[in-house]
């Protein structure tokens, strides 16, 4: 019965939709500076902000809270729009961004690092997870479209799957010979927003804003694919060029938010049921849709994690598997998720 | 009241059709060789479908006529020769040009669920905009001209799978209207749907030629309903053409054992003239005995 009064009623309210999920990451957003392990009085977190005056709460809120909470927007946002980006291409609804073999690539490069060159901190580690995740995103693209039919979603997720295998035997096996790469991979795989290095926001923000640009731009192409290929074809769209653009958005995407934030990819694979259930199948509108759910969903568990176990803190990834999981099957068992 | 291979008639606008007469366009294969992997379904086939009206493509089984089809609508590379649209390589035109005169309809296509009539239909306006234009009033009224063609507009909010078999075959050829096209091409477009349906919706494509002058080429299944609604046939044995022309030249029982391997009597459809096909099964036993199949 609901979702009926789902599909037929509110997909024209999305406009109404869409302003309620920017209020609710704003919320969300807003709980992320205001909520943590110490107290701070509202005031003292609007002097913080506006004008800081270098107590120690101002400390706490613009070098701890004020980047975890942008983390928090730009790995949210990365990874539900990549989920639904990656959904739409395979129209597999269990496909999560890290198909690509984006996460483990983003894994081995960060242990590798560590293992050759004794990389340590945050801050540098991150890049070279970017520059793997990407390489790996890349080898994925060339094994997947190396056959007669060049890159399909299945090849793809094929070549993913591979990849990420061997990349996991290859981890595993320098964890195994290295203490400080068993640590440092450990707390990464966990996921978490505390402790980035705010730097690294700057330079991994255009590469979000890249894949944001170019998942926008796929749009149109997604909602043909989801006809099948001969139609959008036939509708005269390029497939290749729609896949192509498809797999770079994703790979910057999710490259950027699991270098900074960890293996989070699990966000993306439950966001784009939440939002297909608000948005329907137009992709113009599911992804921002997902977006905005996966920015929220991500500061709320965070958020939550540093209230459960105080005086400390649930990591993010952790809460969200423990949150996003039984919500998950909820929905499952509900029905409310789409056939894609 | 055979229906004779017309040239397409210039069609007058009803209220419910675009204000402009559609283009009649061109369309030949030309030595085309198309397969799939190792295999070559379709080799070296030369066919010219311009200015014809509705044709229909028959043949067994696995003969190519739907992999031809999909040639012809260049969703299918040519491992060699070429489909020639309107005088110009198919493969060098802009894919975006192409879908501006020809539309193409795969059999069976599937919608994602809780999609709506409008939306699915609206897609059909790709080819006519572009990222800075992305949807106008022109477009709204060719979506609304075209479900009102396919009498599906007093279901345009409702999502796909809650229609009928039918009805969903119904939007799908209004979304390949909505790209106004000249030319239509469609795979099955009967696949699934019972005798009643299967009727309606050739009536519909029928109409789509009478009224509007749209050259119509289609894989059809139904011999006898092939007979009845195009205007010529194209008989296809394991990638080649055998034979085409007008029904009745092309439905002949010599024809049906050479391409069918069907033993069959043919007669004349009394209702319409068209030619019948009775096909005689090893079992049949026909009322006059000195009829008997071979």
């Amino acid at each position: 019965m609901l979702i009926e009064a789902v599909r037929r009623g509110a997909f024209r309210h999305r406009p109404a939709v869409l302003l309620c999920l920017v209020l609710m990451t704003a919320l969300a957003a807003l709980a992320s500076v205001m909520i943590g392990a110490r107290h701070v009085p509202p005031a003292a977190v609007w002097d913080a902000i506006f004008a800081p005056s270098g107590t120690e709460e101002d400390i706490v809120v613009r070098s701890l809270r004020l980047p975890r909470t942008a983390f928090g927007v730009l790995a949210g946002t990365a990874l539900g729009v990549a989920g639904a980006l990656v959904q739409g291409h395979t129209r597999n609804p269990l496909a999560d961004p890290g198909l690509l073999g984006v996460t483990q690539g983003a894994a081995f490069a960060m242990v590798l690092s560590i293992f050759t060159f004794g990389v340590t901190g945050v801050g540098t580690y991150i890049w070279f997870g970017f520059t793997g995740a990407l390489a790996a995103s890349v080898l994925v693209f060339v094994l997947g479209g190396s056959g007669r039919g060049g890159a399909t979603p299945l090849t793809l997720a094929l070549a993913g799957a591979a990849v990420t295998a061997f990349l996991h035997g290859l981890v595993a096996g320098l964890v195994l010979l290295d203490e400080q790469a068993m640590d440092t991979y450990r707390f990464w795989q966990a996921g978490a927003l505390a402790g980035r290095d705010a730097d690294a926001l700057p330079v991994l923000l255009p590469f979000v804003l890249a894949g944001l640009v170019l998942a926008t731009a796929n749009a149109s192409g997604l909602n043909a694919l989801a006809l099948g290929e001969d139609v959008a074809r036939s509708l005269g769209h390029r497939i290749g060029l729609a896949r192509a653009v498809g797999v770079a958005a994703i790979t910057l995407l999710t490259g950027a938010a699991v270098a900074a934030c960890g293996a989070l990819a699990f966000l993306g694979l439950i966001v784009p049921h939440l939002a297909r259930a608000l948005s329907g199948p137009d992709h113009r509108w599911l992804l921002p849709f997902s977006g905005l759910l996966g920015a929220t969903l991500l500061l709320a568990a965070d958020v939550t994690g540093r209230l459960v176990a105080r005086p400390g803190e649930v990591e993010v990834g952790i809460m969200l598997a423990l949150l996003g999981g039984p919500f998950f099957i909820a929905l499952v068992r509900r029905r409310k998720a789409m056939r894609l | 009241m055979t229906p004779t291979p017309g040239t397409p008639t210039p069609g007058t606008p009803t209220p419910d059709t675009p204000a402009h007469s559609l283009e009649a366009h061109s369309l030949e294969a030309r030595e085309l060789r198309l397969g799939y992997g190792d295999r070559l379904v379709v080799d070296g086939l030369s066919l010219d479908l311009s200015g014809a009206g509705i044709t229909a493509i028959i043949g067994p089984n696995g003969c190519g006529k739907s992999t031809l089809l999909r040639g012809l609508g260049r969703l299918l590379r040519p491992r060699g020769g070429q489909v020639v649209l309107d005088g110009a390589d198919i493969a060098r035109l802009p894919t975006r040009e192409v879908a501006r005169r020809m539309a193409v309809l795969p059999q069976a296509p599937q919608a994602p669920e809780g999609l709506t009539v409008s939306d699915l239909v609206a897609r059909g306006r790709h080819p006519h905009q572009a990222w800075y234009r992305q949807w106008s009033t022109g477009d709204e009224k060719v979506v609304n001209a075209a479900l009102a063609k396919t009498d599906m507009l007093e279901h345009a909010e409702r999502p796909m799978d809650e229609l009928s078999g039918g009805q969903r075959q119904r939007v799908w050829i209004s979304m390949a209207l909505a790209q106004d096209t000249g030319l239509l091409l469609l795979d099955e477009p009967t696949t699934y749907l019972d005798l009643a349906h299967q009727v309606e919706v050739l009536e519909l494509v029928q109409r789509l030629h009478s009224d509007d002058g749209r050259t119509i080429v289609m894989v059809l299944h139904d011999l006898n309903l092939a007979a009845r609604y195009a205007g010529r046939l194209v008989a296809m044995r394991e990638g080649a053409v055998v034979t085409q022309g007008a029904p009745a030249e092309v439905l002949t029982e010599g024809m049906l054992e050479e391409v069918f391997g069907l033993p069959a009597r043919v007669i004349e459809d009394p209702v319409t003239g068209a030619p019948l096909v009775i096909p005689l099964g090893s079992h049949a036993t026909p009322r006059d005995s000195d009829q008997a199949a071979g």
